[in-house]
């Protein structure tokens, strides 16, 4: 009897709920083809609302709002958000644009993201509108190029300003103890066993997911090379094979490895989990962008001191910094409604936009007239940082290369961590790649 | 007859229809296709150029490839031996042990419901386990007066094995259902009359219960196995791969280098080389597990 | 009773000591990390820290409130329930069909298709994604939860017709007989004699079904854009990713996410185990 009644349930669910999954994705196709049909007469029929897809992967409820908000200022336009998770993002955004799927407006990365999204026609010119909306104004000189290929605009800058190159103290704890700062790698490398004898990790670093391999990476190269570097390898005219500054670079992260530098377990750890551990007072060195206050929040329980991450040698100075606007916000080709999404566009990048942004993660932004209402915590008002600010800047390594050459760069940084590589394997294994991804 | 024969055959026909529709669309076409995409060359996420055997050259040169491969046998070994035996030894002492009911009955419903989750609930869960700052398993460590922090997945030599014990944990559940289901269609005047021969409980499960069960053995051993090579989900979820390359089995490496690299072209072909990799293990499997039965069965 | 006394030579007591040790174990290690899992979703951020193991200071639900809220579990829940119910329902109606024209018709290429859906049980969701992924959008399947339905339907397909096809296989010659001199068709059998006696078997590909559809990762994780259409797996994932150092909210996310399928398990646990074995048993 029991059994009986079970199947019939089980089948009366199954029943309902495949006639509720027609009417489900029937109802979405529906909505969809209606829309499409509006946008396409929307000349000659009474104004209807125009729906806009937004695609976007910021989490702060903050941003959020200052989205939904616009529903409410424009009648006409309406947008429908969809948030992402930052990994998710990459993967679908790429599949988005392959399938000829992608939303009105969408984020992506600039660099060589940028290029791939243009070249697939995921990202339109928007050049036609920057004087009439007075986004060259609105916009420091050096994002605006970011966001340009060959002197075409085709995003608005959509990040904040978060270098890193530096390393955050734990000035309480090195007070206490009569430690020096690290000033150099072999500084850092000394204090590695002191460090690990108090019972403290002596650097957090993180790299489960590798991108932050590829940052650390960065720094060393761009401490040796400036931002040409890149396009020089990039183009070609250099390879990875024999590359000084690359093999000094890998050289150096595997002598932090192996000096015990880095935060255990960092190769399956991630930055929610490594960065608390900094938080907690468990390691005295962190080493991440300025938006690790996302995480550990703006106030901390102990004074922070802002240092330069450990240098080559004592007296070198980084020719280029990473630290630039890694995101660019923009327009789908594939839109019909070019108008409604240009004004979007400008209220997404809109000067209140970035106060939000900036006071949420407490960082610069690359809307000049945003930053006086922006409140920087102290500990980002420091030299380390500051100095940064005019000097040639590069888009992240873990951003910077054709996405087949990124995920090797950072497959083969976690293999000379590991030791399963050397840094010359490392470098063949790299160029190997890239000669397939150049014209 | 003849006619009435024929309508049969084309009813036969017309039943299988629907299925083969699916079939066919959704899982024959695609693993054909994706044998077809190994021959070429991607490019705009399209076929591009006839390569021929290009991506299997540089798949076969390629150390991160058998790499995953090792990786593979060593995670579908462990998958085929380990669940299996855990499950054997829990369905001999859940249904051997105890003669009470409700205790049997309670185990029995504890030890399976790690199965009722999904891979990914486990990966994340164990995550959470293996925390350093918060995990259960420093805790534990911290109550036995171990204060040295264990980093579970921190060295290239341990992770595999220690991202295996979240499988274990899930997946012995069902090995354990299946044998003592087996175990309990062993007849019960013969356990009795060994009994009364003065047999113990160790010689009856010797003497008497292993040789029945030994089908149930190796059906269970096989479907771990196949289970083996599919798996994506845990590792995915808790390692990525990681630290350096110390448990990217093939599925993880193949998904990287399709949906991270885009090349999936590359990926195809490994996914291939797997399928391969499958086929000759199972047919090498099936040959010894037949001549095990033919020897222990009844 | 009389026999036991008789049989105990010394070696059952060790047996029975081992075992129940042994035993014990494995349920604690079977059961705490859940136990654990639910206690510290009422705890707060900072005791989890202090005392991962300790016990928390009140039982405040409304941490599942919010979790619940963010990582939009009423509309994950929704869509696996129809992603679950409907690839049951298209696997069971197409699956018995093509089991028992196999099973009980004699037909050119049987032995063939049998063999081959044997083999097709090792083909995985990974070797199909990329092609299955331009198949799903030229069907204009792709973003809805079709998509996900029929690769679900397609993958489970090959395992649940082999072993709906050795039941059926089973079924007494002597009964099919008897139905031709009453005048029933092949189909009437099929569906007045066949299917209610095939119970034990229906319920095993429910369940194997309505379990891998429920936890399936992958397919979900390619082919479902939309928040409001994305299952639990992907969900939860998402809801770690975003709210990551939030831990009492990722323990209540990971027990919602749980509970009503372990409810569900418990309700009807020896329909699982019972249905899980039969068809275990018969392959």
């Amino acid at each position: 009897m029991a059994k009986r009644l079970v199947a019939l349930v089980l089948s009366a669910v199954m029943v309902v709920s495949l006639f509720a999954g027609c009417g489900k994705s029937g109802s979405d196709s529906a909505t969809s083809t209606s829309t499409s049909a509006a946008s396409s007469q929307v000349a000659t029929e009474v104004k209807k609302p125009v729906t806009l897809e937004f695609w976007h992967a910021n989490s702060s409820k903050e941003v959020q709002a200052y989205f939904e908000l616009f529903n409410k200022k424009s009648p006409d336009i309406q947008i429908n958000q969809t948030v992402y998770v930052d990994d998710d993002y990459k993967t679908q955004s790429r599949i988005a644009l392959a399938a000829k799927t992608s939303p009105d407006v969408w984020y992506i990365n600039t660099g060589e993201s940028l290029k791939q999204f243009v070249d697939g026609g995921g990202m339109m010119d928007i050049t036609p509108y920057v004087k009439e909306k007075g986004w060259d104004t609105r916009f420091d000189e050096a994002a605006q190029k970011m966001c340009s290929i060959d002197g075409k605009m085709y995003g608005l800058p959509w990040s904040l300003y978060t270098p890193w190159m530096v390393t955050w103290a734990n000035k309480d704890f090195f007070e206490k103890n009569k430690l020096e700062y690290p000033k150099t790698v072999d500084d850092m490398i000394a204090l590695a066993a002191p460090l690990r004898k108090l019972g403290q990790e002596p650097l957090v670093f993180y790299n489960k997911d590798g991108w932050t391999g590829a940052i650390l990476f960065g720094e060393y190269v761009l401490q040796q090379a400036g931002t040409e570097w890149i396009d020089d390898i990039n183009s070609g005219k250099t390879s990875w094979v024999g590359n000084k500054e690359a093999k000094v670079a890998l050289e150096t992260l595997a002598k932090l490895e192996k000096a015990g530098v880095f935060l255990s377990g960092y190769g399956t750890q991630r930055q929610d989990t490594a960065l608390l551990v900094w938080k907690d007072q468990k390691s005295p060195l962190l080493y991440n962008g300025t938006w690790f206050t996302q995480v550990t929040g703006k106030e901390l329980p102990f004074q922070v001191e802002t240092l330069t991450m450990p240098l080559l040698t004592a007296d070198t100075e980084p020719k280029a910094y990473q630290n630039w606007i890694d995101w660019t916000v923009g327009i789908s080709p594939e839109t019909k409604n070019v108008e409604q999404a240009v004004e979007f566009l400008d209220y997404a990048g809109a000067v209140e936009f970035y106060e939000i942004l900036g006071n949420y993660e407490g960082n610069l932004t690359p809307c000049t007239a945003a930053n006086s209402k922006v409140n920087v915590p102290y500990f980002f008002n420091k030299e380390p940082i500051t100095k940064q600010l005019d000097k040639p800047k590069t888009q992240y390594f873990c951003y910077a290369f054709p996405l087949p050459v990124i995920e090797s760069l950072q497959t083969q940084i976690k293999l000379v961590l590991s030791g399963d590589a050397t840094p010359d394997e490392a470098l063949a294994a790299i160029e190997a790649e890239h000669v397939k991804n150049r014209k | 007859m003849l006619n009435n024969k024929k309508g049969k055959q084309i009813k036969a026909y017309i039943y299988l229809l629907p299925a083969a529709i699916l079939l066919i669309i959704f899982l024959y076409y695609p693993v054909v296709e994706s044998i077809g995409y190994s021959f070429f060359n991607f490019k705009n996420f399209k076929p591009f150029e006839f390569v021929g055997l290009d991506n299997y050259r540089s798949a076969f040169a390629d150390g991160l490839f058998w790499n995953s491969i090792y990786l593979t046998f060593k995670w579908v070994i462990m998958n085929t031996i380990f669940p299996t035996f855990i499950g054997l030894m829990l369905s001999i002492l859940v249904d051997y042990l105890s003669k009470i009911q409700w205790f049997t009955s309670m185990s029995r419903t504890i030890l399976f419901m790690p199965m009722m989750m999904s891979m990914v609930a486990v990966g994340l869960l164990w995550t959470l386990i293996y925390n350093p700052n918060l995990g259960l398993l420093n805790g534990l460590l911290g109550v036995f007066g171990l204060d040295e922090k264990f980093i579970a997945l921190g060295s290239t030599k341990t992770a595999i094995y220690m991202s295996f014990i979240p499988l274990i944990w899930q997946s012995s559940g069902f090995s354990m259902v299946v044998c003592s289901a087996a175990l309990q269609s062993v007849s019960k005047e013969m356990l009795e009359a060994s009994l009364i021969d003065g047999c113990n409980k160790f010689n009856q499960l010797k003497r008497i219960m292993l040789p029945n069960i030994v089908g149930a053995i190796v059906m269970v051993s096989t479907v771990n196995m196949i289970s083996g090579f599919k798996a994506f989900d845990l590792l995915y979820v808790l390692t990525k791969g990681g630290p350096g390359a110390a448990t990217e089995i093939t599925a993880v490496y193949a998904y990287k280098q399709a949906f991270l690299a885009f090349k999936f072209d590359y990926a195809s072909t490994m996914m291939t080389c797997l399928l391969i990799c499958v086929i000759v293990f199972l047919l090498i499997f099936n040959f010894f597990s037949n001549k095990v039965e033919k020897k222990f069965g009844s | 009773m009389f026999n036991r006394k008789h049989g105990v030579l010394g070696g059952d007591k060790l047996f029975n000591f081992v075992g129940t040790i042994i035993l014990s174990i494995c349920l604690l290690f079977s059961f705490y990390p859940l136990i654990w899992m639910l206690l510290n979703s009422f705890k707060t951020n900072d005791e989890i820290f202090l005392s991962p193991m300790g016990l928390p200071s009140s039982f405040d639900l409304s941490v599942y409130a919010v979790a619940w809220e963010r990582a939009n579990f009423s509309s994950a829940f929704l869509s696996s329930i129809i992603n679950s119910a409907a690839s049951v329902a298209l696997v069971l109606i197409t699956g018995t069909l093509a089991a028992f024209a196999l099973a009980r018709i004699k037909f050119r290429g049987n032995a063939l298709i049998v063999k081959l859906l044997t083999i097709s049980i090792i083909i995985s969701g990974q070797l199909i994604l990329i092609p299955l992924f331009y198949t799903m959008q030229r069907l204009h399947l792709y973003n809805s939860l079709w998509a996900t339905i029929f690769a679900n339907t397609a993958m489970s397909l090959p395992l649940c017709i082999y072993l709906l096809y050795s039941f059926f296989r089973e079924i007494p010659f002597e009964i099919e007989e008897s139905t031709w001199i009453d005048g029933c068709g092949t189909f009437k059998f099929y569906y007045k004699f066949v299917l209610p006696l095939s119970k034990p078997i229906l319920s095993t590909v429910i369940i194997f079904v309505s379990l891998w559809t429920w936890n399936e990762y992958l397919f979900a994780l390619t082919f479902l854009k939309v928040e409001s259409i994305r299952t639990i797996p992907l969900q939860l994932q998402s809801f770690f990713s975003r709210y990551s150092v939030e831990y009492d909210k990722l323990f209540a996310a990971l027990s919602i996410s749980l509970l009503p399928i372990l409810t569900v398990y418990i309700i009807l646990q020896k329909a699982f185990i019972k249905g899980l074995t039969a068809g275990a048993v018969k392959m």
